[in-house]
């Protein structure tokens, strides 16, 4: 049925589905969704196909919301086909801004991930060796698979886009204001920028965890941890990284003890996340009494304080792989 | 959209040849010539030259540059040389750039192609980040001259000495009811034998009753209880014990020590005993004596009143008196809190006639409990003597150090022991010897002592033998030890831990205060406006006491200078309020404690009079929220993208 409405996509590309479910999570506010836009492409919701898309002409979709990483050929075709039927094309949630959980495998060749997933992971049996293929021919005709890409770029690196929207997912709040933003026809902010989300400090702003200028005597793992309800997470000795992370999230995990994990990226939009990361621990560990140690009992105590951050990579860049400074391994260096 | 850039005018200094044998300047204008600032360049024999600035002054005035970027040498050389330059000619001196093409270019690179290259790309780089300079300009702020010196010890006495010589106010803050720190109370100081009491007289009777004691305040029974503000701006908290004695109408004839029906342990000489009232040795400066309200009858709600009753000065005894609390405001502090010897035996040692070497001094100074007699506790002399140096040091139990004072101070006592009781069987036991210098070298050509070396220091034990008491080490050896003496490490005095504590100075591996730098800048604490002079820097002796006492007052004096105010570096770091979410993260890395938490604004704040622009907060802040003004995020990046392009 064709209608007046602006027009409306959501996609998924490597995804876990997250972002969907929070879309799902306006609860009634979907009707507002319905009430404004032509929601007319979303693979987890609706039954509209790729050739429905295809046949839609070009910048006809006012909002796209791109969630998922890039980590194959298809993933990547259905970025420029969005992109070229869309005005605005937003890098939604974490894996679309930065690369997400799926962009830690940027640390490893092609060739090191296919044989660990295929030949090497635990209850594994390959004995035949047997690798998917783009192209396999079996008796009934030609099977097809999309490519491996040899890593996962952000969004914003393989296509052009408006806005991002960060978090691991944006909450339902914020897609409905950006919704209503969009809707309203209001003016838009500078594109390149995150929309939705207006908060210029760290997550540590909107927590109400309270600070007591203590330093923790050791970092733990939360797993080891039963934090003090409403104490500073860190100077308890939690790796948490609200401090070194954009908020406007509402500091939804500290609040229920949980450490925050990077989602909305670092707040120096050119800066790198993990470094940040860090730099928030670099006073959480109270140093010991022992003034004028030597630099052997430095570099041990050092040693000893980081090797209680279990996955270092994963910790301080669970996010932001595709997009940050130590980037990937160079594979010519490898080899 | 294309950015504007600023008229930019380039320097290109041959450093007399020293650059340009090197780089060469014409290719690396032609391979610049095209960037988009369409730099103006000059080349020039020797930039720094005062004949060649007057030409520099009068180009860059000509091609009217906005901003000025100079190839030449390190900023640390001539950097303040070209902000001049720039302020002569009209223009803002932090729209400089100085690109160090010596050093790191011309004088490290083999390839004279390669220089060139390198200084090309440095400079371009240098062009991206000159451009987003912004105009910073010095401030200045009026400063207090006024000096605090912590300490009334030798170091203390001498800077406060040194620092009213110069005219300046200074206030003596002592928390004994004396002045003269330790040495003033050894009879003899090593290496030349020279009476303490004696060298140290005249020091305490100028600041006491010299020409200059008008400019000094001397709060004796005092001690700082906390510190406000910042280099030229301190504010003091000082608590005043009081001594029960008004100090303006008390002649110092000590008739209440004489009357006083009560007794106390003397801690001073840790040994005999002491009035309720008086001074602990005769010659304590000043001369006025001091009530210890735990041992005074009065105090204890005794009706004794004797020491009033025969004082012949009308109300010099004041029982009313109350502790008293001062707000000093000072300009610099010179700490001089000192050293002090922990006595330590080693593990289960017990005995009589067992003492450490600071009891010992006091023993055999003539002002001592004994009146200088050398004698056990039974009264009697002792037929031998064990001198147990490195007691405790060189020792990874105890302290790992070695005081390096000690060896001296044992030669000296063997030698004054000898001379006090005759056929004195006198031994030094030593893990180590150090005795630096040419009087100490004499001191020991001179030693008659027996020198035994020992390993363990809880190895030593005491046994009881036919022919008296012998000490034992673990190796073997047997001396004989009527009298057994131990010289402790020197250790940072509890006065030294607690300013540490108020000022959060850093302090080394033993507690002593940390210095700016060990070698060029020891008298300095890293903190602002505050110096360092005498042991709480370490250990030391009477000579170092002096000489660091005179260095921390120059450094006073030259820091504060009346009339001069106080200028303040534009290079400091600030933060953005929109972007500190509060993390405090910078106030536990700031090395200057400039970082403050204003708790209304719920943000860190940089106090630009402490901040000494080294950017640890800014590369430490986890939210980006501080920027260092001359050395912004975006002009880092900008000058590493010109470099890399």
């Amino acid at each position: 049925m064709a209608t007046d409405k602006p027009k409306l996509a959501m996609y998924w590309a490597a995804a876990c589905g997250g972002c969907e479910i929070s879309l799902a999570n306006m609860h009634e506010a979907i009707l507002e969704l319905d009430r404004d836009f032509d929601f007319v492409f979303c693979p987890c919701f609706l039954d509209t196909k790729k050739k429905d898309l295809e046949a839609m002409p070009d910048g006809s979709i006012r909002l796209t919301l791109f969630n998922g990483s890039l980590r194959t050929e298809e993933n990547l075709e259905m970025a420029r086909l969005l992109r070229k039927k869309s005005q605005l094309l937003v890098a939604f949630g974490s894996c679309a801004v930065s690369g997400g959980v799926p962009a830690l495998a940027n640390q490893r060749s092609r060739d090191e991930l296919l044989s660990r997933v295929y030949l090497e992971a635990p209850g594994t049996v390959n004995p035949d060796r047997l690798f998917p293929r783009v192209l396999s021919q079996v008796p009934e005709g030609e099977l097809t698979l999309p490519e491996f890409l040899d890593r996962i770029p952000s969004l914003k690196d393989a296509v052009p886009v408006e806005y991002l929207m960060p978090g691991c997912p944006p909450e339902p709040e914020r897609i409905l204001a950006v919704l209503r933003l969009v809707a309203s026809g209001e003016a838009l902010p500078d594109p390149g920028t995150v929309l939705g989300c207006s908060a210029t400090r760290a997550v540590c702003d909107e927590c109400t965890r309270e600070k007591r200028d203590q330093a923790a005597p050791a970092l733990v793992r939360s797993s080891e941890a039963l934090p003090e309800p409403g104490w500073c997470l860190v100077e308890q000795g939690v790796p948490c990284l609200g401090m070194a992370t954009k908020g406007g999230c509402g500091a939804l995990c500290p609040a229920v003890q949980m450490p925050c994990s990077g989602c909305y990226g670092p707040l120096d939009p050119d800066g790198d996340a993990g470094g940040a990361g860090i730099a928030a621990l670099s006073g959480a560990v109270a140093a010991p009494v022992d003034h004028g140690a030597g630099e052997a009992q430095l570099v041990a105590r050092s040693r000893a304080t980081v090797a209680a951050v279990a996955d270092p990579l994963g910790t301080f860049y669970r996010y932001t792989l595709s997009d940050c400074l130590i980037g990937e391994r160079d594979q010519e260096v490898v080899k | 959209m294309t950015m504007r850039y600023p008229r930019t005018a380039v320097i290109l200094c041959a450093c007399s040849g020293i650059i340009s044998e090197k780089i060469d300047w014409t290719r690396v204008e032609t391979l610049l010539a095209d960037h988009p600032s369409r730099p103006l360049f000059r080349q020039d024999q020797l930039a720094c030259g005062s004949d060649e600035l007057d030409g520099l002054c009068r180009w860059l005035q000509e091609v009217k540059a906005e901003r000025v970027v100079v190839a030449a040498c390190s900023p640390r050389e001539h950097q303040a040389t070209f902000r001049g330059l720039l302020s002569r000619a009209g223009i803002n001196p932090w729209f400089l750039q100085l690109v160090n093409v010596r050093e790191q270019g011309a004088w490290v690179t083999e390839d004279a192609a390669a220089a060139t290259l390198k200084a090309t790309r440095l400079i371009r780089g240098a062009l991206e980040r000159v451009n987003r300079h912004r105009p910073l300009a010095a401030r200045s702020i009026p400063v207090h001259t006024r000096v605090a010196v912590v300490g009334a010890g030798p170091a203390g006495m001498q800077a406060a000495l040194t620092l009213a010589r110069a005219g300046r106010e200074v206030v003596l803050i002592e928390k004994e009811p004396m002045i003269g720190g330790l040495p003033v109370r050894y009879d003899e100081l090593f290496p030349n034998l020279e009476c303490g009491p004696c060298l140290l007289e005249p020091v305490m009777g100028e600041l006491l009753h010299g020409p200059e004691s008008e400019q000094v305040t001397l709060l004796t029974l005092s001690e700082v209880t906390a510190v406000k503000g910042s280099f030229g701006n301190w504010i003091l908290s000082v608590r005043q014990k009081p001594r029960f004695v008004d100090v303006e109408a008390c002649i110092g004839c000590m008739i209440c020590q004489e009357v006083c029906p009560e007794r106390r342990q003397n801690g001073w000489n840790r040994a005999g005993e002491l009035a309720a009232i008086g001074v602990p040795f005769a010659g304590a400066l000043p001369n006025l004596p001091h009530l210890d309200t735990a041992s005074c009858r009065k105090f204890r709600g005794e009706p004794c009143e004797i020491c009033s009753a025969e004082c012949p000065v009308e109300g010099a005894l004041d029982f009313e008196a109350q502790e008293r609390e001062l707000e000093l405001e000072v300009g610099a502090i010179v700490l001089a809190t000192g050293a002090e010897e922990r006595p330590t035996l080693p593990a289960g040692f017990a005995g009589r006639d067992l003492m450490s070497a600071y009891s010992f001094e006091r023993l055999i100074a003539t002002n001592g409990a004994t009146g200088g007699d050398l004698v056990k506790a039974d009264g009697s002399a002792p037929v031998s003597l064990v001198l147990v140096q490195c007691a405790g040091s060189l020792d990874a139990g105890h302290t790992p150090y070695c005081s390096g004072v000690c060896c001296r101070e044992a030669l000296k006592l063997a030698h004054l022991a000898a001379a006090k009781v005759e056929g004195l069987t006198v031994t030094r036991l030593i893990k180590e010897q150090s005795v630096p210098g040419l009087e100490a070298g004499r001191q020991l050509h001179n030693d008659h002592a027996a020198v035994v070396r020992y390993g363990r220091f809880d190895a030593l034990s005491l046994e009881e033998g036919p022919a008296g008491r012998v000490l034992k080490t673990g190796e073997g050896t047997e001396v004989p030890a009527d009298m057994v003496v131990f010289l402790n490490p020197v250790l940072p005095g509890a006065g030294t831990a607690q300013v540490a504590e108020l000022l959060e100075l850093p302090r080394d591996g033993a507690g002593f205060l940390g210095q700016l730098h060990t070698l060029a800048e020891s008298c300095a604490a890293p903190l602002r406006g505050v110096y360092l002079a005498g042991s709480c820097r370490g250990p030391g002796d009477v000579r170092e006491a002096f000489a660091t006492g005179t260095a921390a007052a120059g450094l006073a004096l030259s820091a504060l200078v009346p009339g001069r105010d106080l200028v303040i570096e534009p290079e400091v770091a600030t933060v953005r309020p929109e972007a500190c979410a509060g993390c405090r993260t910078c106030l536990k890395l700031c090395p200057y404690r400039a970082i403050e938490w204003d708790d209304a604004a719920r943000m860190a704040r940089v106090n630009d009079l402490l901040c000494r622009g080294c950017g640890t907060c800014v590369a430490g802040c986890p939210s980006a929220a501080i920027d260092g003004l001359g050395f912004t995020r975006d002009m880092l990046r900008a000058e590493i993208k010109g470099v890399l392009s």
